[in-house]
């Protein structure tokens, strides 16, 4: 038996050892990082965290004519930044609540491409300038109302002459809650404020100043977040998205 | 020397026996193996026709009592109903929305096994007569448009297979077909009924399909395809084939809505709605009707039916969907609990001015009751029949839903326990409850001496963790419960009054959009009443009374509640995102207050305080990763 101790002691250690090697390909360290930028305004394009907002389609093509898609995601002030890409060439698309960058007419043909191709090496920097569908602007500061409303007034006009992407406004919703992450992902249902609309009845308020105020009554002592956020009625990779306003504080005594 | 001799011997004599034994077998081994039944016994009998139809009956994909949005086909468990994601219900294991599971591998393996039957039977066709082949050609169309359905319901635009695709024959490259259109895929499916509804017999067994049931299949499959092309906005082209894999064109809307009615149409005078205990302005009986409905074998409403025989076949409907005082040895129960979103529908209820349940008087306070049942005795039959309301007999016992005990001044009225829309626990000053089950319930003495458990036995104990939601589901419930998990009744996937909703809200799309071919609106108007008169509730005076598609939207809601349907109504009306946008479903809680001597509901948020989001992804579902791995020419649906 003592014999046989080495031999096996022997062939465990190559066993384990045996691919003791390097991975010969290095981690993924380039940096891709941008804006989405409103052509009009020159100010980034307002969305929410996560898939409601802006996501970009990465293709790359080092290795492959077919590759499957992969996905990034932008932050809620219109930004993006993710450092861990792999070095190679890719076509790059985003898709958020704006103009397309890719469209095809009613029988399957691109009618339009502006999805980017390019290396990405080191820190790449990638901006897109987009038409959003709609714009968002505040029109004065939130109004404390004392008796645990915020009422706020907004203007909200079209970002795109594009026809085909002036859909009539489905909703128009003050999300209200208790930290910066505010939207239609994150909002506390208590106290926002939904206005839903059948067919083209939104389209009236179009460049008016629109009063909302906020629902339920919002507790004191403390700040609460909101911004008003539209979409019209078109889809954008499955979901239809919002155009937001910035995001505002409001300290309650 | 000797010795080696002899191991020579039989050296040579093993070489020579060992040769024999190969000649022996130069024999052409070129027969079918014995241990696998060839086609000739499965094709050449009427049995083993039967035999392979039973088994693709069997793998049909039927959203039954096997069925549900976690777990898939064919699967016991039972935890969470179709109905518990649809907002129709609540159960304990469904904590959110989610995205069905699909089944796109189980459907491209039935249609395999049909086109293979459908290839493999003309060749014994000299075997049987002319009729019994045509039949099966058509029945066999049927099950292959009805996979289509599940798979187009659900992905948009799938790959059109058939044909049987036999590796190597076809190479790996050829078998990776693209997506079809959506269009196409409806269209495919609309023509395999056609070919079905003209070549399959007028009557069937029991559980399998006749031309009826094809035209049936027909009518909800236009009614789906006409819904995607007036209500869907998701867009996506593939880019090699430029097929249109989500959405169809808004114009071909009326030719689908217009097949979906004629369809409808063919199964007028060949199934009626049941009717057997039915008596005009006698609510009981209307009520009894409703219930029998869904356990009369004979009934004349069925069209297509899914048996089941313990202990061959058997279902877990009962063991998880009964009220929490019949609850098994597994302890399962209350998996289908409605809302107060779905009792809201009916009629007969006393509501306020936002259609809501009135449990409050004008000052804010709650009405008293002499009893749980007080508040809906005059409500519409079909609820009762729907629905197992607090208080209400099932299976010989009251179910008692009882919250706690208030025990409180009553003097000038009861005030709200907690504001609208607050999710938060009751208050605990004057509330008596139980955080245990009911055996180690401790009993409360009332004001005159006597003594009451604090909860009903099918009450909510355990605050936040039993999804009681005063309500229970009773279609299908037995109301004597077999043993644990040996439940058999019959499942009914598809019945007359869901062709009448099919033709009435088509027939209402065709009206909408300007035709004036057939009158339409008055069609619809009749539909609605037929259903309306039978489940007891307010009919509709006058086809004016259609104002909306909503109307008609309703109504199907509410007929064809817990069977599976509502869910798919939502989706393809592409409204289940609005209703479910960050949504906490409604509950009602009984309480008794003790120095009134009576009852009072208290309507608010479900008390896990779960919330619900529809993503509108899920409008088209996510395609299973493996099968894009293995087919490359499949394109993703949006946003995955």
């Amino acid at each position: 038996m003592k014999k046989l101790i080495y031999p096996i002691l022997f062939s465990l250690t190559l066993l384990l050892t045996y691919s003791c090697e390097i991975d010969n390909y290095d981690e993924p360290e380039e940096t891709l990082t941008g804006e989405i930028i409103d052509k009009v305004t020159r100010q980034t394009v307002q969305t929410e965290d996560g898939t409601g907002g802006i996501r970009f389609r990465l293709l790359e093509y080092s290795w492959s004519d077919n590759p499957t898609p992969y996905y990034i995601y932008g932050k809620q002030d219109g930004t993006y930044n993710n450092t861990k890409i792999f070095r190679g060439t890719y076509n790059i698309v985003p898709e958020g609540p704006f103009v397309p960058l890719i469209q095809y007419d009613a029988n399957g043909n691109q009618i339009v491409d502006e999805s980017r191709t390019l290396d990405v090496k080191g820190t790449t920097v990638l901006n897109f300038e987009v038409e959003p569908f709609l714009r968002i602007e505040w029109v004065g500061e939130p109004i404390w109302n004392g008796d645990g409303t915020i009422t706020v007034n907004v203007k909200i006009t079209r970002g795109t002459d594009h026809a085909a992407y002036q859909q009539d406004i489905m909703d128009i919703f003050l999300f209200v809650n208790s930290n910066p992450y505010t939207g239609n992902n994150n909002y506390d249902t208590r106290y926002s404020t939904e206005m839903a609309f059948q067919g083209d009845e939104a389209n009236a308020i179009l460049g008016q100043t629109l009063t909302i105020t906020t629902s339920g009554e919002l507790p004191g002592k403390r700040t609460h977040f909101l911004r008003v956020g539209a979409r019209i009625n078109y889809t954008v990779a499955g979901i239809i998205r919002y155009n937001y306003n910035e995001v505002k504080s409001v300290d309650i005594p | 020397m000797k010795y080696k001799r002899i191991k020579e011997y039989i050296l040579i004599g093993a070489t020579l026996f060992a040769s024999g034994l190969n000649f022996q077998s130069c024999q052409d081994l070129d027969i079918p193996p014995m241990n696998i039944i060839q086609d000739e016994e499965v094709f050449g009998t009427e049995e083993g026709i039967m035999s392979y139809m039973a088994r693709l009956y069997s793998q049909m994909l039927i959203e039954d009592f096997r069925y549900s949005p976690d777990q898939g086909f064919n699967h016991f468990w039972l935890r969470m109903p179709l109905s518990t994601i649809s907002g129709e219900s609540l159960s304990l294991t469904a904590g959110q929305a989610i995205m069905e599971v699909g089944c796109w591998t189980e459907a491209y393996k039935l249609i395999r096994d049909v086109n293979y039957f459908m290839e493999t039977l003309p060749e014994y066709t000299s075997l049987y007569e002319d009729i019994y082949i045509e039949n099966l050609m058509g029945e066999a169309r049927f099950i292959r448009a009805w996979t289509y359905y599940q798979l187009a319901k659900r992905y948009g635009g799938v790959p059109i297979v058939d044909k049987v695709i036999n590796y190597p024959q076809v190479s790996i490259e050829d078998s990776q077909l693209p997506r079809n259109s959506e269009e196409e895929t409806w269209d495919f499916i609309s023509e395999d009924l056609d070919y079905a509804i003209r070549y399959m017999g007028e009557t069937s067994v029991s559980g399998r399909g006749n031309r009826y049931v094809a035209a049936g299949l027909k009518s909800r499959a236009m009614l789906y395809a006409g819904s995607i092309a007036k209500y869907n906005s998701t867009i996506l082209f593939d880019d090699k084939t430029r097929a249109r894999l989500c959405g169809i064109s808004a114009d071909k809307a009326t030719d689908y809505f217009t097949q979906s009615v004629e369809a409808a149409k063919l199964l007028e005078s060949k199934y009626s709605l049941y009717m057997s205990g039915w008596k005009a302005d006698d609510k009981e009986s209307q009520y009894e009707n409703y219930v029998n409905l869904y356990f009369d074998e004979s009934s004349p409403e069925n069209i297509l039916v899914k048996t089941y025989k313990y202990p061959e076949s058997a279902h877990g409907y009962d063991a998880y969907c009964v009220p929490r005082q019949f609850v098994g040895p597994s302890g399962y129960s209350c998996r289908n609990c409605p809302t107060v979103e779905f009792v809201e529908m009916f009629d007969g209820i006393e509501k306020d001015e936002n259609g809501q349940l009135k449990t409050l008087d004008e000052n804010g306070n709650y009405i008293l009751f002499n009893s749980t049942m007080e508040y809906f005795e005059n409500a519409e039959p079909r609820l009762r029949g729907a629905v197992i309301l607090p208080g209400d007999y099932f299976g010989g016992e009251s179910i008692e839903v009882r919250r706690g005990i208030y025990i409180g001044s009553v003097e000038g009225g009861i005030p709200s326990l907690l504001p609208p829309g607050w999710t938060s626990v009751y208050p605990s000053e004057n509330i008596v409850s139980t955080p245990t089950p009911s055996s180690e319930q401790i009993p409360y003495q009332l004001p005159d001496g006597s003594y009451m458990n604090p909860c009903g036995l099918s009450g909510n104990f355990n605050a936040g963790s039993d999804p009681n939601a005063g309500f229970f589901a009773r279609k299908y419930l037995v109301q004597t419960y077999p043993l644990e998990n040996h439940s058999d009744q019959t499942w009914i996937e598809m019945r007359y009054a869901e062709i009448l909703l099919n033709r009435a809200e088509a027939a209402y799309e065709l009206h909408l959009a300007g035709e004036t071919g057939s009158n339409y609106l008055q069609d619809a108007f009749e539909c609605i009443n037929l259903i309306r008169n039978r489940a007891g509730a307010d009919m509709l005076n006058t086809p004016a009374d259609l104002t909306s598609i909503e109307v008609i939207q309703r109504e199907r809601r509410k007929e064809l509640a817990f069977e599976n349907k509502t869910y798919w109504d939502l989706k393809r009306w592409r409204i289940i995102d609005r209703e479910q946008r960050s949504t906490t479903y409604r509950i009602l809680n009984p309480f008794y207050a003790a120095h009134a001597g009576k009852y009072f509901l208290d309507v608010r948020t479900d008390e896990r305080n779960v919330r619900y989001t529809f993503d509108t992804r899920w409008y088209y579902q996510q395609i299973p990763v493996e099968e894009i791995q293995k087919n490359s020419n499949i394109v993703q649906n949006p946003g995955y």
